[in-house]
């Protein structure tokens, strides 16, 4: 099974770190995108940035992310199995927010605590999330129509 | 006469994501409308795209870490928000302002709508069960208000519900 790992620009080392160490012996193919991690994993391979991190998610059976709803709105997008990580290291509200309602919802797993990592790579191999329906922002002529004065209110 | 434009506010990260989407759907929604934009956004966050003309960089309005040497520099940054502010307006009809955030677009809201310009805010996508900063005070000088999430409207009554950037 190939998971990716991504902290999108924030470095999120402690996660890095943690799963690069405990699953060391483990039969996952881990692949890291570290940002401007300061630990280098030795046990998978790893990369700073990336253009093609789509083509990463796409080969990928499961995503371990940040909080970021960018990442987060992607991987849902393209059905992607998720364990979203909010970076404790950075803490914004935002984040557990997002974190939080995708958890509460099941169209994600959450957890705040690496040790139950393992058990959510494992429940999310055996079990299926809720796909998420996004809803397509529809307001982009109003918007357009009213900043130019050609709609009132 | 000066060129219309619509000023697009936006931070860095999360909020020029959604900005760079939104200007996307613009550009692609065809309308046969010469749209022409500016920006305002945070250091080294400026957007390149066909459809803004020229960008203003501007220190964040509201540090996330609160410490003396930022308070001190409080007054520099309202300066360089009046003078950004005039630079516009000598050379360019800002017909409206639409901000993803951060709290940037707070003082160029005050600013702007003085002058008539129409307030549209989008209130961030990362938000489910808590308002941001930006969008409390936002709600309240918006002509236009969106909510990328339904659960917000509890928050935001009046707001606009548009679906997802």
């Amino acid at each position: 099974m190939k998971v990716l790992v991504t902290v999108g620009t924030t470095r999120f080392d402690s996660l890095i770190k943690y799963i690069d160490e405990t699953f060391a012996e483990s039969s996952i193919e881990f692949t890291f995108q570290i940002a401007d991690g300061k630990y280098e994993p030795v046990n998978f391979p790893f990369f700073t940035f990336g253009p093609d991190i789509e083509t990463y998610y796409n080969e990928s059976d499961m995503v371990i992310c940040h909080a970021g709803a960018g990442t987060i709105y992607k991987l849902l997008e393209i059905r992607k199995k998720i364990i979203i990580v909010p970076n404790t290291e950075r803490i914004d509200n935002h984040q557990l927010d997002i974190a939080d309602y995708m958890g509460t919802h099941g169209y994600a797993i959450t957890i705040k605590d690496f040790s139950f990592l393992s058990e959510a790579i494992q429940k999310g191999t055996q079990g299926e999330l809720i796909s998420f329906v996004k809803h397509d922002f529809d307001k982009t002529r109003e918007i357009v129509l009213f900043s130019l004065g050609e709609l009132e209110n | 006469m000066k060129p219309k434009v619509i000023l697009l506010i936006y931070g860095s990260g999360g909020h020029r994501a959604q900005m760079e989407k939104l200007l996307g759907r613009i550009y692609n929604d065809n309308m046969g409308l010469n749209v022409k934009c500016i920006g305002i956004t945070e250091s080294e966050a400026s957007i390149n795209h066909p459809m803004i003309i020229e960008s203003f960089e501007q220190p964040a309005f509201r540090n996330k870490y609160f410490s003396l040497m930022n308070l001190l520099r409080v007054p520099k940054k309202y300066y360089n928000f009046i003078s950004c502010f005039y630079k516009i307006k000598r050379k360019y009809n800002v017909l409206s302002v639409i901000s993803t955030g951060p709290g940037l677009a707070i003082p160029f809201s005050i600013l702007f709508k003085r002058k008539n310009s129409k307030i549209i805010f989008i209130e961030t996508w990362s938000r489910f069960e808590t308002q941001s900063y930006a969008g409390k005070v936002m709600y309240r000088l918006a002509d236009k208000f969106y909510i990328q999430n339904k659960s917000l409207v509890k928050f935001y009554p009046k707001a606009i519900y548009s679906g997802l950037l």
